[in-house]
């Protein structure tokens, strides 16, 4: 059966459609309230968060913590839920807890501005201005509370499988449909799934466990799981911790093994397939030592990607015989289960291990689904730098490097980050050539401008103090204007430069 | 001692080109650890060592030109400038500057033709005020901010925030790389605050930055990005100002690069390594000592205008003490920043060592 996740405006009737589906699907509903009253009862203060959410301020620290202990607590606890049985998600925008999980129903709920006016007047007993201004209010909340989790704007159509006008399709119509929808093998609940929720709900629950004792209690840690391996990532600032980690970890149900690495930043490595012996692989251990970085491999397959052309329906489908429908469609591509044989894993395991013999992993990840989830996921992940590896390898290789520079110019354009080809990784951070050049250059053209000045201060003093005429001052503006940004350049490249040939930089 | 035939401009011998690159490195590692400009420590530097108040911070702002340039493009990368919301903010912001200029230059005639520190005295009380009025005010709120913190971990009161954000005065605009919706007069208020004071002290991103958050709303990454932005505009507009009435000493300018462009890069570790309470703490603390030192001065000021009598031995020994307390404030904030720097280094050391016993 499916995992579907409604994510629904306020009055619209979401609740009514999420009951009614679990009831013919046999799932169970979960919804944020219950998931938000758990984690209050944990000690989550989510009431301060959602205050501190409607405006910024000036020191969030604090409260970058108390987001992670948030999403923490109802990420496991609706992993938990998940790994029972196949479960309706009903909140806000709940598949960004499961991002990176495959056949997942992304469902969104709608309806016009007067539909839900007269739900809230009939519901809450207001005037129809008041209930006016309670939906735009409502919703102006639930804006800026998404966009600080998770970063995205959750009216995106983009970010969901299927969007329902429900007072314009009623609830029976749009119950048939999403139920129909479900039934396809697209978003069957397999055991590749399962192996991908309990990584994200191992590494939920160590984030919970260190973010609320507190000997671990500190900002910037973060935990990721896998067949109970947690990898935990310690800031250098909180270092005084690390003795803690292992303490705390070991109250954690599920939790075998515990890597510890002290990073400042985080580097995300994204290719199909992993080699340690590989030379690349060596100048990544060397990238991250020299940025002080951790390195996530992610296995990203795009031809696990669950929304390809060739898996939609047959021509003829009877949307009503859903066990014909089953039958005629082939079967489901998306299993991580099956679709990853085991030497995958091992040479992945070998990777890491070999960045934990260097102190520099942070762990890895299998990612399944679109471009936009992957830039979403990246966003969300606080890396420093993404390294795009080896991808699209059953392509041609015109196709490959066009695909590429498509998933490269997405990337930097929605998560902000450096995004930087494995091939370039060495000419970038490495001192070679062209950065002595620079250096040598930029040197000379300092030391030129600071003898010119000195060699000549009187000369200088007179020219620019001289206030006999307005060409005078002209030329005195024109070369302040001109000396200060290209000695600042140039003596600045030269002490970056300089900074990079000591590792200093 | 001043440049002969060449009142106001100092002569230059090795101590003090070495006393001026020492401010500009203390200067650079405060402004890379705590991300200002770092004029509030090297404005007041260059009047101790003589140089009109309108000198240094017309040299100053010249500075902050070059600078921000550099600084700009790294954030820029990193998309953390709202260009729109630096663009709306500068059209007052050089009007602000331009009436900062304005006054400096009339206070600065009040000496007559002279241009030696006696005959700057008006320029240098007004500026001094300035600096201490409005950097008491902000080393407050950001020693208050950090100490209330420990207490309760709410932040800082948004009162100041939520009310502005009910002056809707239209025309209202969007600012979508900050995702703020603001009235254009607001914006125009706090430009034409954060370029007069640019002007005045050379400092402007002290007020700017707080008030694009909290009064904005905008995030602290954008505000501090969109500030340095703006930084470009205004410190080339404030340049170029100064240097029309000779105000720009290129070779200060230059010896204050020296050492705040390699400063900057060690600061800007040690944001790294050390906490962001104990940043905010030192700043407050810095900034603080540098009001003092430069209150001390204001007598000395007063008497130059007949406003009080100081003996010639008082006169000295207040500027000494200024200068003492400017020099100290910087070297130790720097001393403890390198210090959080070297014991950070030594804790991840030992946390290492611990790591390795751990899982070997």
């Amino acid at each position: 059966m499916a995992i579907i996740t409604i994510s629904r405006g306020s009055f619209v009737g979401g609740h009514e459609l999420s009951q009614r589906l679990a009831e013919q699907l046999g799932l169970t509903c979960v919804t944020r309230e219950e998931l938000v009253a758990r984690a209050v009862a944990d000690g989550v203060p989510v009431e301060q968060l959602e205050k501190a959410v409607a405006r910024p301020s000036y020191t969030y620290t604090d409260m970058d913590r108390d987001r992670d202990l948030y999403l923490a607590s109802i990420t496991s606890q609706l992993t938990s839920k998940i790994l029972e049985g196949s479960v309706i998600y009903e909140g806000h925008t709940g598949h960004m807890l499961l991002c990176g999980v495959p056949n997942i129903l992304r469902i969104m709920v709608l309806a016009e501005p007067e539909f839900r006016v007269a739900s809230v007047m009939r519901r809450l007993g207001l005037s129809r201005e008041k209930a006016r201004a309670h939906i735009v209010q409502v919703d102006a909340d639930r804006d800026r509370w998404v966009k600080y989790l998770y970063g995205v704007d959750w009216r995106d159509p983009a970010n969901y499988d299927v969007v329902i006008h429900l007072d314009q399709m009623g609830l029976n119509n749009a119950t048939s449909v999403l139920c129909a929808m479900a039934r396809l093998p697209e978003f069957v609940h397999t055991p590749g799934v399962d192996r991908s929720v309990a990584s994200i709900h191992l590494g939920s629950k160590a984030r919970f466990a260190l973010l609320s004792d507190s000997r671990t209690s500190r900002d910037g840690i973060s935990a990721s799981g896998d067949d109970g391996v947690v990898q935990v990532i310690c800031p250098p600032r909180h270092a005084e911790i690390i003795g803690h980690v292992r303490d705390v970890l070991s109250q954690v149900d599920g939790v075998r093994e515990v890597y510890t690495t002290i990073a400042d930043t985080r580097i995300l490595v994204l290719q199909e397939t992993f080699d340690c012996r590989a030379r690349r692989f060596g100048e990544l251990i060397r990238a991250a030592e020299k940025l002080d970085a951790a390195v996530e491999l992610m296995r990203y397959d795009p031809r696990m990607a669950p929304h390809k052309p060739e898996d939609t329906l047959p021509q003829d489908p009877e949307l009503t015989d859903v066990e014909e429908l089953e039958a005629r469609v082939h079967p489901p591509v998306t299993d991580l289960g099956s679709d990853i044989d085991s030497a995958t894993f091992n040479i992945l395991d070998e990777c890491l291990s070999d960045l934990r013999q260097h102190h520099r992993s942070a762990g890895s990840a299998l990612f399944c689904g679109d471009t936009r989830m992957l830039a979403t996921r990246l966003r969300r992940g606080g890396y420093s730098m993404v390294i795009l590896g080896d991808l699209f390898l059953n392509r041609s290789e015109s196709a490959r490097q066009r695909m590429r520079d498509e998933l490269k110019s997405l990337l930097v354009e929605r998560t902000g980050v450096p995004v930087v080809d494995a091939s370039e990784l060495e000419r970038r951070l490495s001192f070679g050539g062209r950065q002595a050049g620079r250096l040598v250059l930029s040197l000379l053209i300092s030391a030129a401008l600071f003898g010119a000045v000195f060699m000549n201060q009187e000369r200088m003093l007179t020219f620019l103090t001289n206030d006999s005429s307005n060409l005078w001052r002209s030329a005195a503006v024109a070369f302040v204007a001109l000396l200060t940004p290209v000695f600042a350049y140039a003596y600045g490249t030269f002490t970056g430069h300089l900074l990079e040939l000591f590792n200093l930089d | 001692m001043q440049f002969p035939g060449m009142e106001g401009f100092l002569q230059i011998d090795w101590s003090v080109a070495l006393q001026v690159v020492t401010l500009g490195f203390i200067g650079g590692v405060l402004s890379g650890f705590i991300g200002s400009g770092g004029a509030f420590f090297m404005t007041p530097g260059m009047m101790n060592l003589g140089v009109p108040g309108v000198i240094a911070v017309g040299t100053n702002i010249a500075h902050k030109f070059g600078k921000a340039i550099m600084g700009s493009r790294k954030h820029g990368e990193m998309g953390h400038v709202d260009k729109k919301l630096g663009l709306f903010q500068l059209i007052t912001a050089v009007v602000g500057i331009r009436l900062a200029v304005l006054v400096n230059e009339k206070l600065f005639s009040l000496g007559g033709d002279s241009k030696d520190a006696a005959g700057s005295a008006a320029g240098d009380l007004y500026i001094s005020v300035v600096f201490v009025v409005v950097l008491l005010f902000v080393s407050i709120f950001i020693l208050r901010d950090s100490l209330m913190e420990s207490a309760s971990r709410g932040g800082p009161s948004r009162r100041l925030a939520e009310a502005f954000s009910r002056l809707r005065i239209p025309p209202m605009i969007t600012f979508p790389v900050a995702d703020v919706r603001l009235s254009f007069w607001m914006v125009s208020l706090v430009g034409l605050i954060t370029g007069y004071l640019a002007g005045t002290i050379g400092v402007g991103g002290f007020v700017g930055v707080p008030a694009m958050i909290y009064i904005f709303g905008v995030p602290t990454a954008v505000a501090a990005g969109t500030e340095l932005y703006l930084a470009i505009f205004m410190g080339a507009f404030g340049a170029i100002n100064y240097a029309w009435d000779g105000f720009v000493d290129i070779r200060l300018l230059l010896l204050l690069y020296l050492g705040s462009l390699l400063g900057i890069y060690i600061g800007a570790y040690g944001t790294r390594v050390v906490r962001e309470k104990v940043i905010r703490l030192v700043t407050g603390v810095i900034i603080m000592l540098c009001v003092v030192s430069r209150a001390i001065n204001i007598p000395v000021y007063l008497s130059d205008l007949s406003f009080m009598s100081l003996t010639e031995g008082t006169v000295s020994n207040l500027g000494l003490a200024s200068k003492l307390l400017l020099y100290a404030s910087g070297v130790s904030g720097v001393v403890v920043i390198l210090g959080a720097v070297a014991r950070a280094w030594l804790k991840r050391r030992r946390a290492l060592e611990i790591l390795r016993r751990i899982q070997s």
